[in-house]
C-alpha cells in the first residue's frame, strides 16, 4: 500500500489539493487500474458538469441505489448520480467543504445520517451540478433521508416520489416470484414497484422528450448487467482469495460502480476490466495485501470515514464478507422478462427495505461459505435504523458463535481511532482466540 | 381475539367487521429505552402478548424494524409514503385486503356489514371532533384514547369552554402517550390552549369524515378515502397535507403558533420544523420531552417565553 506523496499516486494529488484533504491520511493500492479506478469517482462531478454543459440531462436519482440509473442510462445524453453519495465528502473533504454546516443551517442537525450533506450541496451548488430533475425513492427506505430529501423542497426543488414498498415474504397461499437473488417475493409486491417504475419511466420520457421503449431499456439492461457481472467477479475473487488481493476501501469504490456506472458506462467497464485483471492475476500469483491467515470479516454497512476500513487492516483484518447496502445493484437483472418487470424484482433485492432479521441473514447465507470468523457492525451516525441493526446481526449469528462487534463511524473518526482501532483489535483477538481454543 | 396496533391508519372498523377486537396502542416504553430505540415502537413491543394479534404499520424505520421477533402473529402493513397517485392508493387498499385474509386466518370471518361499521365509527368520531373545538385539549384527547383503546365515545353532549385569554396553538408530533398527557397541563399553565391536537394521538388522527354513500356501495374505496387519503403526516411524500390541514386549523380555531414535539430519535418529525419555518405562516417552538429530570422546566420556560411574545 502506498501514500499520497508516494510518486506512484501522482494521479490523486491533483484531487487533494482540490480539496480532497482526507486522501492524506489514507493509503492506496499501487497498481495503475486501482488508483484509476479512484481518479474515476473523483472526477465524476467534472463529467456531471461537462455533460449538463453539453445539453445532457442529469438526474439525481435517490436512495433506491442501483434501479433508476439503467432507466436514464436508456435515454440518449442523459446521465444519473446519487446525491446520496455526498455522504462521503464530508469524510473526502475533512469537513472543509461546509456542507454538514449548510445543512445544520437548514435545520438539519447531526441527530440526522451524514446524507444530510446532501443539502449543503444542494444550496451551495457545489460539489455537484444541480439536477434537472430529482427521482426519490420512499417508502421502506430509510427515516434520515426521506425527511432530508423532504428538505429540498424549501430549497425549491420537487423530487418525483416514488414508492419502493417494504420487503416481505409471500403469505401462505399467495402468488410469488424468485427474485435474482433467490428470495421468494410476492407477485403482487413486483407488479407494484412495477408500476411505479413505469410511472417514473413516463417522467422521464416526459422530460426529456424521449420515447423509453423497451427496446432501448433492454439495451441499457444488458449493459448494466455487463457492470454487474464484473462487479460480482471482483467481489467473489476479493471476498473469497486466501490472499486478500484488493484492499477493503477499493473493493468498496468497486461495489459503488455498480450503482451509476459513475456516470459514464463506457469508461465505468473499462475500469472495472482493468481492476478485475489485477485481482485475477494476484489469485494466480498467490499475492495479496494481507497474510493468508488475516482474520475473515463480515461487514455490515458502508463507513462514513474510509480510513476505518483501513484500520481493520492494519490490525491484521480483511474482509471476507459485506454488506454495503449495495447488494442490488450487482444483482443480474433478467434480460427475458419485460424490462420494467425485469428491474422491478431487483429493486426488491434491496436489503434496507426488509427487516434487521432478513438483512443480517441474507449477510450472513452469502458470507458463510467464505469462512467468516468475526461480524463488523458499523454504525451510521444518526441513522434511525442503527439501533436495531447490531442485535439482529448477533441474533443471526448467535448458532455460528462468530463475535460481533457494533461500532459507530463518524465522517472522521480519528478523534475516535482510539477507542475504534481497540474494539477492532479486540475483536480480532477474540477470533484469533477461537482458532485454538473454542469456547 | 384482540387485536393491538399503533397506528391511526388501521381502520378499527375493518377489524370489527372480521369478528375481532381492536385495540389502538398509545403507550411508549416505561423504561430503559436504550439509546435510538424510539419508545413508542418498545411500548407497542411491550404491550402485545400471547393470545394477541399485532399490526405493524411500516410507515417509520422504528416500526418497520420492530416486527420481528414477536410472540403473537403479527401482520406488517405497508403503509405508501406517496399518497398522490393512484398506485399508492391501490397499495393501500391491496393492504386491506391483505390484511382481511390474515384476520380471518386467525380466528375472525369474513368482513360483515363493513358499511354499517363504517358508518357507526363516523358518527362516533364525529362525537369525537366536536369535541375536541368545545372540551379542553386533555379532555379531547382522553376521549379520543378511549375511543382508541376501545370504541367508546362520550355520552353527553360536550359543553363549550368560554374563552379564557389563553394564547389557542396548535401541538404537533408523533403520538403522545397517555401517560405524557400532563403536557397540555403544562401548556395551560403556560397561559395557551391546545386548539388543535395534531399529536398522532390527537384529531389529526381521526379519519376524515366518510362519504356516507361511498361507504354503502363500496366500502373499501370509503376507507382508503377516509384514511389514507386524509390523515396528515410526517412520512407522507410530498407532506403537503401537513401544511394545509394546518391552514384549516389557522381558519377555523384561530391558531396563533405551533407547537412541535418530536419523540426522541424520531427524524421525520424532527424534520418537519424546518419546514414549518420555512411555511412561515405561525410561529413555532420545538419542545423535546427526553423524560430526564429538569426536562419539564426547559418545555416551559420555551412554552412560556411563546406566550409571552405573542400574549
Amino acid at each position: 500500500m502506498i501514500a499520497l506523496d508516494h510518486p506512484t499516486a501522482g494521479v490523486l494529488r491533483r484531487w487533494h489539493a482540490a480539496g480532497n484533504l482526507r486522501l492524506a491520511d489514507l493509503r492506496f493500492d499501487p497498481a495503475p487500474e486501482c488508483l484509476a479506478l479512484w481518479d474515476f469517482v473523483l472526477s465524476e462531478e467534472d463529467r456531471l458538469r461537462a455533460a449538463q454543459a453539453a445539453g445532457g440531462f442529469i438526474v439525481g436519482a435517490m436512495k433506491d441505489l442501483g434501479t433508476i440509473p439503467v432507466l436514464v442510462a436508456a435515454i440518449p445524453r442523459a446521465r444519473a448520480f446519487y446525491p446520496d453519495g455526498a455522504w462521503w465528502l464530508p469524510c473526502l473533504q475533512r469537513q472543509s467543504g461546509g456542507q454538514l454546516a449548510a445543512a445544520d443551517r437548514l435545520g438539519i442537525g447531526e441527530g440526522f445520517c451524514p446524507v444530510r450533506a446532501l443539502l449543503g450541496c444542494y444550496a451551495a451548488g457545489s460539489d455537484f451540478p444541480s439536477p434537472d430533475l430529482d427521482i426519490c425513492a420512499v417508502g421502506a427506505t430509510c427515516d434520515d433521508f426521506s425527511a432530508v430529501a423532504q428538505r429540498l423542497a424549501g430549497l425549491g426543488r420537487d423530487p418525483l416520489w416514488w414508492e419502493l414498498p417494504a420487503f416481505r415474504a409471500p403469505d401462505p397461499g399467495e402468488a410469488a416470484v424468485t427474485l435474482p437473488n433467490g428470495e421468494a417475493a410476492p407477485a403482487v409486491l413486483v407488479a407494484a414497484v412495477a408500476a411505479e417504475l413505469q410511472r417514473v419511466r413516463v417522467a422521464l420520457g416526459r422530460a426529456t422528450g424521449t420515447a423509453l421503449d423497451d427496446l432501448a431499456l433492454r439495451a441499457s439492461i444488458r449493459r448494466a448487467n455487463q457492470v454487474r457481472a464484473r462487479v460480482r467477479e471482483i467481489r467473489e475473487l476479493a471476498l473469497g482469495a486466501p490472499y486478500s488481493p484488493l484492499p477493503a476501501v477499493e473493493l468498496l469504490l468497486t461495489e459503488i460502480l455498480a450503482l451509476h456506472f459513475c456516470s459514464d458506462l463506457d469508461r465505468c467497464l473499462e475500469i472495472l476490466d482493468g481492476v478485475q485483471a489485477v485481482v485475477a492475476d494476484r489469485v494466480a500469483r498467490g499475492v495479496g495485501h494481507q497474510p493468508a491467515d488475516a482474520v475473515r470479516v463480515l461487514w455490515l454497512n458502508p463507513v462514513a470515514d474510509l480510513r476505518v476500513l483501513q484500520w481493520l487492516e492494519e490490525a491484521g483484518g480483511r474482509l471476507a464478507g459485506t454488506d454495503f447496502m449495495t447488494a442490488q445493484a450487482m444483482a443480474p437483472i433478467s434480460e427475458d422478462l419485460p424490462p420494467i418487470t425485469a428491474l422491478a424484482q431487483v429493486a426488491l433485492c434491496d436489503r434496507m427495505i426488509g427487516s434487521d432479521r432478513r438483512r443480517a441473514a441474507l449477510a450472513v447465507a452469502e458470507a458463510r461459505p467464505r469462512g467468516i470468523e468475526t461480524v463488523v457492525v458499523a454504525r451510521v451516525p444518526g441513522a434511525s435504523h442503527g439501533c436495531s441493526e447490531g442485535p439482529a446481526m448477533a441474533q443471526a449469528v448467535a448458532t455460528m458463535g462468530w463475535p460481533v462487534v457494533s461500532i459507530e463511524v463518524p465522517v472522521v473518526a480519528d478523534a475516535a481511532s482510539g477507542q475504534i482501532r481497540g474494539r477492532l483489535e479486540a475483536l480480532l483477538e477474540t477470533a484469533l482466540t477461537r482458532r485454538t481454543v473454542r469456547p | 381475539m384482540r387485536v393491538l396496533f399503533a397506528s391511526p391508519f388501521i381502520p378499527p372498523e375493518f377489524i370489527t367487521a372480521h369478528g375481532h377486537r381492536p385495540s389502538r396502542v398509545l403507550s411508549a416504553a416505561a423504561t430503559d429505552c436504550h439509546q435510538g430505540r424510539c419508545a413508542v415502537a418498545a411500548g407497542f413491543d411491550e404491550a402485545l402478548v400471547r393470545g394477541d394479534l399485532g399490526i405493524v404499520v411500516g410507515s417509520c424505520d422504528q416500526m418497520r424494524r420492530s416486527a420481528d421477533g414477536r410472540v403473537a402473529p403479527t401482520f406488517r402493513f405497508h403503509l405508501p409514503a406517496t399518497w398522490t397517485t393512484a398506485n399508492a392508493a391501490r397499495q393501500y387498499g391491496d393492504e386491506l385486503q391483505r390484511l382481511s385474509v390474515f384476520l380471518q386466518r386467525h380466528g375472525g370471518h369474513a368482513p360483515a356489514d363493513l358499511a354499517t361499521h363504517l358508518l357507526d365509527h363516523d358518527t362516533r368520531r364525529a362525537r369525537l371532533r366536536t369535541g375536541c373545538s368545545l372540551l379542553p385539549a386533555r379532555a379531547a384527547a382522553e376521549a379520543i384514547a378511549a375511543y382508541a383503546v376501545s370504541g367508546v365515545v362520550p355520552a353527553s353532549d360536550p359543553v363549550a369552554q368560554p374563552p379564557d385569554g389563553r394564547v389557542p396553538i396548535a401541538l404537533l408530533g408523533g403520538p403522545l402517550p397517555v401517560a405524557a398527557f400532563d403536557l397540555y397541563d403544562l401548556i395551560e399553565g403556560c397561559g395557551a390552549r391546545v386548539v388543535l391536537d395534531g399529536c398522532e394521538s390527537g384529531e389529526r388522527g381521526l379519519a376524515a369524515p366518510c362519504d356516507r354513500r361511498l361507504a354503502a356501495d363500496d366500502p373499501l374505496a370509503a376507507l382508503v378515502d377516509s384514511y389514507f387519503l386524509a390523515i396528515p403526516d410526517a412520512f407522507r411524500r410530498p407532506d403537503s397535507l401537513i401544511f394545509s390541514w394546518l391552514e384549516r386549523g389557522i381558519a377555523e380555531r384561530g391558531v396563533r403558533a405551533v407547537v412541535v414535539r418530536p419523540d426522541p430519535w424520531c427524524d421525520l418529525w424532527r424534520a418537519v420544523v424546518p419546514r414549518l419555518h420555512d411555511w412561515g405562516r405561525l410561529p413555532v417552538v420545538l419542545v423535546e420531552s427526553d423524560g430526564e429530570s429538569g426536562s419539564r422546566a426547559r418545555l416551559a420556560t420555551r412554552i412560556e417565553a411563546l406566550t409571552e411574545m405573542l400574549g
